[in-house]
């Protein structure tokens, strides 16, 4: 996508959808949202580069090598129950352990629950962006074959 | 604001006929991401604000984005 304004726009709006998602991500407990809304919005933003940008630029962004946190933030989510566990209450029982849902107006200490809603935000947002890039890229892969039909 | 609520209604209602209805694939992407952005607005007047912000990142940003990678690989008009 070739467009000057498109390109201006992204390169403004990107830092603050980042922001916003990591804003829901941590606030997840006492406002709207959470981490799989958060997890997707960040995604979201990767995929609005990538669609504007391109895949050559968007993978120096976010390299391969980091698709790996998707299985960092499965192990974030299995540590928290086990930590659960080990202090001597059910699966993910964070209630019970310590984690409240913060009331509003309280100050933050909610630290347990933060860490739970990290790791799915990031496992979200890496499994979608792995998702897109790796459609691109079959795409360009299979060109020659696709390409009697007129790929747009 | 119960105008407001009929509005976005018939708009609803208006868009997720233009999907049946369009032939230029991308075009109905476009408009089930209006419809998307609808919803979620009235999600939001129903005092539902969580399934809003679902709604708008999944419907609006994931759904699309799956759909567009999809046409691009395949035909962009409807037999």
């Amino acid at each position: 996508m070739d467009d000057l304004i498109v390109k201006t726009i992204t390169r403004t709006v990107m830092p603050f959808i980042y922001l916003y998602g990591i804003y829901v991500i941590l606030h997840g407990s006492i406002s709207p949202g959470g981490s799989f809304a958060g997890g997707a919005i960040i995604g979201s933003a990767v995929v609005l580069y990538t669609l504007v940008f391109g895949l050559e630029k968007a993978e120096l962004k976010m390299p391969n090598k980091i698709f790996n946190r998707k299985v960092e933030g499965l192990l974030c989510f299995i540590l928290m129950a086990f930590v659960v566990i080990f202090m001597g209450h059910d699966v993910l029982k964070l209630r019970e352990a310590g984690a409240y849902m913060i009331q509003v107006g309280e100050p933050v200490q909610a630290e347990l629950l933060s860490l739970v809603t990290i790791g799915i935000g990031m496992k979200v947002a890496v499994t979608l962006i792995s998702l897109f890039h790796t459609f691109i890229k079959e795409d360009k892969s299979s060109g020659d074959i696709t390409s009697n039909d007129g790929p747009h | 604001m119960e105008i407001l609520n009929i509005i976005l209604v018939i708009f609803l209602i208006g868009c997720a006929i233009a999907v049946e209805r369009t032939r230029d694939l991308l075009g109905a992407v476009i408009i089930f991401g209006a419809y998307s952005l609808t919803m979620a607005i009235l999600w939001l007047i129903l005092k539902a604000p969580d399934i809003a912000l679902t709604e708008a990142a999944i419907g609006a940003g994931a759904t699309t984005m799956l759909l567009i990678a999809t046409i691009s690989r395949t035909r962009r008009s409807e037999k």
